[in-house]
């Protein structure tokens, strides 16, 4: 199987074996000026969840989630699984410093690990999840 | 403080309400000459209402840049012709210019621009001083102004100039210098035989310069001339709050070295970094600085354009425009998003700690979350790599709003050097950068800050 894949088809793959019922998903959303990859929408318990896909750059996923994460109840990331276990380490260690869950996607065998679930973020704004809502309420991922 | 030029830029129709009403609280407005070439009528209006306090920029060193600097862009992505503006203002400028960059496409050789001197000085100068008059005339409140004695006239003009780039080799970087004081000469002699107004040279040069004091001290000696009293600055995309320590260190010599020679450096685009050094107490003295509204407190020479519209904020106490997500983060880490107080103590505290201006005031009122506004926006469709991506672009009113906070603020800056020293004034800075600012900012500010006189 070839090891080549965007971040796009990632997340596409992410869509198709992660989703459940009774979790929305909903790709690209606006917030503040930037664009996030995915957002997970829990309406039965009314939590969202900001997940960003990389291939590589960990760091700027971290980054990313971090920038957007008062607008959320938790942040993800979804990035390729490194062949060094130390690597593997490093990634979770650093997420786990800031509460961020992790995804690694292994490219051989086309799956996802949970490998890390995040914690719930203690500075959301509840203004601000509000107006993702709003904007999650009318848009739909295919 | 009556030494002090404090200068707002005019660039689109969208400033022209907030020109309006801050009308008081602002010396001068300057435009960009192709802007008085292109909206004339527009110009008009705003110059009557500020009077003798407008300075036109005659934005010369466009002659010596790349022709695609001033092309449109086309559809069809075919070499387009020259911006309507640029072309409408060098319509008033010596023939040759106009003639080699509309039918040869190119930029101005240095010989060419020496051939055209003693014109260019002359057109530069009628442009800066008559220009805008025929469009008032053709007003009907000419003749209240007429009535009540009031002539238009401009608060100072600027000698043609060209810029100082980077990869020019000495010979040609000591050419053009002798070629702005030479056109300095002739504009004062020009002005001593006409209007006799005070006039500005201007300083344009890429940060890159700064690196070697040697430039910079010859500089100076070149401009110890005569017959002007201003001189401003603008240097390509710089803020000396995040340059280099060697950049730092050159711009406060510049700005020592220009008032050891008796001229009053102006900031063209700058910010707080520059209004502080306009403290009578600065040891570094500059006497006046520009912006726009709400934006432009650094500028690069040749403009990259492009980039998508975000919503910013004023962040008053680190005295810079932030994104609404950098400005949230820092209210909630400092504890004014917090739900377990009330909107309304929040709201005192933001008012006490961080911003009362009236724009403020008019959005928070008693409650915090209402700052929101200020983040209001609608998305759009931007093409990404992979398809369309939805983005959120500020919306008409919180773009005028945050300009309007803008506004309250920089007036709010200028009138604390009248009441606070110096001293007190770094020092505040410092420690608002220790409460609100990340630890490379709060390194960058302390450099500064120990440079101009802790």
């Amino acid at each position: 199987m070839g090891t080549n894949i965007s971040e796009e088809e990632q997340r596409a793959l992410f869509i198709k074996q992660c989703s459940i019922p009774e979790k929305k998903m909903v790709c690209e959303v606006p917030v503040f000026c930037r664009s996030v990859d995915l957002v997970e929408y829990d309406k039965i318990n009314n939590m969202i969840t900001s997940i960003e896909f990389k291939t590589n750059n960990w760091r700027r996923a971290i980054e990313q989630v971090l920038s957007t994460s008062i607008s959320f109840d938790y942040a993800e990331i979804c990035v390729r699984r490194p062949k060094k276990s130390e690597s593997i380490g490093r990634i979770v260690e650093e997420c786990a410093s800031h509460g961020i869950g992790v995804y690694f996607f292994d490219v051989e065998n086309r799956k996802f690990e949970h490998s890390l679930e995040p914690k719930k973020i203690g500075r959301t704004w509840i203004v601000q999840k509000m107006q993702v809502i709003d904007y999650l309420e009318g848009v739909t991922c295919e | 403080m009556n030494d002090i030029i404090k200068m707002l830029r005019y660039n689109t129709g969208t400033d022209k309400k907030a020109f309006i009403e801050f009308k008081n609280y602002f010396d001068a407005v300057i435009f960009n000459a192709t802007i008085v070439a292109y909206s004339g009528s527009a110009v008009a209006d705003l110059v009557s209402v500020y009077k003798n306090q407008y300075i036109i920029d005659p934005q010369t060193h466009i002659m010596q840049h790349s022709i695609d600097a001033v092309m449109s862009k086309s559809k069809n992505n075919e070499s387009g012709s020259i911006k309507k503006s640029v072309k409408q203002y060098l319509e008033q400028m010596p023939n040759k210019i106009l003639e080699i960059m509309e039918t040869e496409q190119r930029n101005l050789e240095y010989t060419e621009i020496c051939s055209i001197i003693d014109e260019l000085v002359e057109k530069v100068y009628i442009f800066e001083t008559e220009y805008v008059s025929k469009y008032v005339k053709k007003k009907e409140y000419d003749k209240y102004l007429e009535y009540a004695n009031i002539k238009i006239s401009p608060r100072l003009l600027i000698a043609p100039y060209f810029m100082l780039k980077k990869d020019m080799d000495k010979a040609c970087r000591d050419n053009y210098l002798k070629l702005n004081v030479e056109c300095l000469k002739k504009f004062i002699v020009y002005n001593n035989e006409h209007k006799k107004k005070p006039i500005a040279a201007q300083l344009v040069m890429d940060s890159h310069l700064l690196n070697d004091r040697e430039v910079i001290d010859n500089l100076v000696k070149i401009y110890n001339i005569d017959g002007f009293e201003y001189i401003f600055i603008w240097i390509d995309d710089f803020s000396p709050w995040n340059a280099s320590m060697t950049k730092k260190e050159t711009f406060v010599s510049l700005i020592e070295g220009l008032n050891k020679i008796g001229k009053k450096p102006l900031m063209a685009y700058g910010g707080y970094d520059s209004i502080l050094l306009c403290h009578s107490e600065s040891k570094a003295r500059m006497y006046g600085v520009a912006q726009s509204v709400g934006y432009g407190e650094k500028r690069a020479i040749t403009p990259v354009g492009g980039g998508l519209p975000v919503n910013k904020y004023y962040f008053g106490p680190l005295h810079k425009r932030i994104k609404l997500d950098e400005a949230f983060n820092i209210l909630i880490d400092n504890g004014y998003l917090d739900s377990n107080r009330s909107g309304a103590e929040r709201a005192n505290d933001f008012y006490r700690k961080i911003c009362h201006c009236p724009q403020c005031k008019a959005i928070i009122k008693d409650n915090i979350d209402n700052f929101a506004s200020y983040n209001e926006s609608i998305p759009y469709l931007v093409k990404g790599r992979y398809g369309d991506i939805n983005r959120n672009r500020p919306t008409s009113d919180a773009n005028f709003i945050a300009a309007r906070h803008f506004l309250y603020y920089k007036c709010r800056e200028w009138e604390e050097l009248n009441q606070k020293t110096i001293k007190e004034l770094i020092e505040e800075l410092i420690l608002n950068y220790k409460q609100y600012g990340d630890k490379n900012s709060q390194k960058e500010i302390v450099e500064w800050c120990d440079l101009i006189g802790r």
